[in-house]
């Protein structure tokens, strides 16, 4: 093997392990379980009560705009925390770039708001 | 101010000031568009109008600049004659192009302004495109058009066929995406340089020395090389093409059609010839398979369409094809007839999505749109201008004098043969003669065919009447001065 990848056998070595065990594990449960389904087994788990209603509802989307949404902001923040610990040592050019940055996601907030993203009903 | 001057500013005026314009044009729309007091109000063709004043200035803008050839911003974006010409080709282009899709979104009941919002990011995204110098502006940019251009494809929400097109481009796109990162992930591990011009001084001489060159790097670029070609729609990475562009909306395809290609061939041209122009002798192959089978599959698939959209994506995959001819001779007369023949499929490809975006067949009691390919049966007696059009179009993409179409097939033939690859010539000619077929197959649909009932056209909308005007009389009076377009590719190619 190439010098140059010596030390990376190590992690070779773990990754073969974690497979071999978690394999080991998956394969030993299923050929060691009598299978033996019936009605009660498989039916929905409802708290030891029978199931109310059907699980399944239409999703909404305005859970998955929430998260779209928390992902950019969140983002947004993760920059603003290294910045806000040097702002100190920065000229003013790196003052201006962050407010550069920031007013491009206000004019998307702005956007968002006014649409109605953020109504919760 | 240490590492950045103004004249990093100065170079990216355009941009600057289209980014600019784009953020003041939305909240513009937003304010106005969700305002109770005014009534929500459409405001659809009124930011259409804006986007085309913005796209004029912005032209003005970049052709009046005067930049050195220099890099600028950390040596990210490069600025030479070839970005100029493609940035200016680029917006020339966009500008006409969104003159076509007025009347087609008051038609078709588009009322979303924010179609125009996305279609200027886009553009700016493909301005960047052609102007990056480094692995990472490189993908930043190819991101930023591709996240424009999937949200897109799927813009006409209440349409399955939208919205399944706009997924499945995304997923591939994304997949290609990922697999252009892993490139140049691996080409910035093995090297530790990701600027182009760093990149090819240190590529420079390892097919003098005896050194392995099969390894690490290599398949870095080869990825690279993979992701590309799959933006391109080059085959075999060209299976989201068709599909897309008959998902998409008819002026979401025009976009896609007519705009990207010409900003990714620049950058792969930038990218094979200079970056990695020592690693690409060793991609010979990879670059004849590709063009070979795009020709093939694009030639045999267009043979085979009944709808015009997939069509237009199937003929437009035998067009790359031989782009990626052009390109895998290695020489820059191949290059040269690579730009020539994008520059030249660009127009030919406007005045197509003119012609087709500008049918209106009366169904009561709503107009439709063009869909099928049998559905322009004697047209020389509906409408013989629009005809004769299509006459133009249909000979220049086959490749017939004096059209342009065909001193681009020759000069990337002429390219082929003086580099010995003339098994790839002699595919490129039968491929051209079997598209032929079913080029003047459409023709004589049009001009031959009798049939007992018709469709009743409206007459041409002013703005596209225009556009297809323009593209038509360069399409047809071009050959009188063809040194035009070669000596513009010719000083791209070389300053």
């Amino acid at each position: 093997m190439n010098v140059l990848y010596n030390e990376y056998s190590a992690i070779l070595t773990f990754f073969a392990v974690a497979f071999l065990i978690s394999l080991i594990i998956l394969i030993l449960s299923y050929i060691l379980n009598p299978q033996q389904s019936d009605q009660e087994k498989v039916s929905a788990y409802e708290c030891g009560f029978n199931p109310f209603d059907d699980a399944r509802a239409t999703f909404d989307v305005r859970f998955y705009l929430v998260a779209i949404l928390f992902l950019i902001f969140d983002l947004e923040v993760s920059f603003l925390f290294p910045w806000s610990l040097v702002l100190g040592q920065l000229p003013s050019f790196g003052f201006w770039s962050m407010v550069a940055f920031l007013a491009i996601l206000t004019l998307g907030f702005i956007y968002e708001w006014k649409k109605g993203a953020l109504e919760w009903e | 101010m240490l590492f950045i001057s103004s004249y990093d500013f100065y170079a990216l005026l355009t941009e600057i000031y289209f980014l600019n314009a784009i953020c003041a044009l939305l909240i513009y729309g937003v304010i106005l568009n969700t305002s109770y007091r005014r009534g929500h109000p459409v405001i659809e063709h009124n930011v259409s109008g804006l986007s085309t004043q913005i796209l004029i200035v912005s032209l003005w803008l970049t052709v009046c600049s005067n930049i050195p050839c220099l890099t600028s911003w950390n040596s990210l974006l490069v600025h030479d004659f070839l970005s100029f010409g493609i940035k200016s080709t680029i917006l020339a282009i966009s500008l006409l192009w969104s003159l076509i899709i007025f009347s087609y979104n008051r038609l078709e009941k588009i009322n979303l302004y924010e179609y125009w919002i996305v279609s200027m990011l886009a553009i700016v995204a493909m301005l960047f495109v052609s102007c990056s110098y480094d692995l990472l502006a490189m993908y930043l940019a190819i991101e930023f058009q591709s996240i424009a251009f999937y949200i897109l494809a799927s813009f006409k929400r209440t349409s399955e066929f939208s919205t399944e097109a706009g997924l499945k481009y995304f997923v591939l796109g994304a997949f290609s995406s990922a697999l252009l990162l892993l490139g140049i992930s691996l080409l910035y591990g093995t090297t530790g340089l990701t600027n182009f011009g760093d990149l090819s001084k240190f590529f420079l001489g390892t097919t003098l020395e005896n050194a392995s060159f099969i390894n690490i790097t290599f398949f870095g670029v080869v990825l690279i090389e993979v992701a590309l070609f799959f933006k391109i729609s080059a085959a075999p990475f060209h299976m989201w093409s068709p599909d897309v562009y008959e998902g998409a909306p008819t002026n979401v395809t025009s976009f896609f059609g007519i705009l990207p290609k010409l900003a990714l061939v620049s950058l792969i041209f930038r990218f094979f010839y200079f970056c990695c122009a020592e690693v690409v002798l060793l991609l010979n192959f990879t670059l004849i398979i590709c063009a070979l089978l795009s020709m093939i599959i694009g030639t045999f698939g267009a043979l085979a369409q009944t709808k015009w959209k997939r069509f237009i994506a199937y003929s437009t995959i035998s067009h790359v094809g031989f782009i990626v001819a052009g390109f895998s001779t290695l020489e820059f007369n191949g290059a040269f007839g690579a730009l020539f023949y994008i520059l030249v499929y660009t127009l030919t490809s406007l005045a197509t999505f003119s012609i087709v975006l500008s049918f209106r067949c009366l169904a009561y009691p709503s107009t439709y749109q063009l869909r099928y390919l049998t559905d322009i049966v004697s047209l020389v007696k509906l409408n013989p201008i629009l005809a004769g059009s299509l006459v133009a179009v249909l000979f220049s993409m086959a490749g017939i004098p004096p059209f342009p179409g065909f001193f681009a097939k020759v000069f990337v033939l002429f390219s082929l043969l003086q580099e010995q690859l003339i098994g790839l010539a002699i595919m490129a000619i039968f491929l051209s003669c079997v598209s032929c077929f079913y080029y003047i197959r459409l023709i004589q649909m049009m001009y031959f065919t009798h049939t007992k009932t018709i469709l009743i056209f409206y007459p041409i909308e002013k703005t596209t009447s225009t556009i297809l005007s323009i593209t038509m009389l360069l399409l047809v009076l071009i050959f009188l001065k063809i040194d035009l377009i070669s000596n513009f590719v010719h000083c791209m190619l070389f300053l």
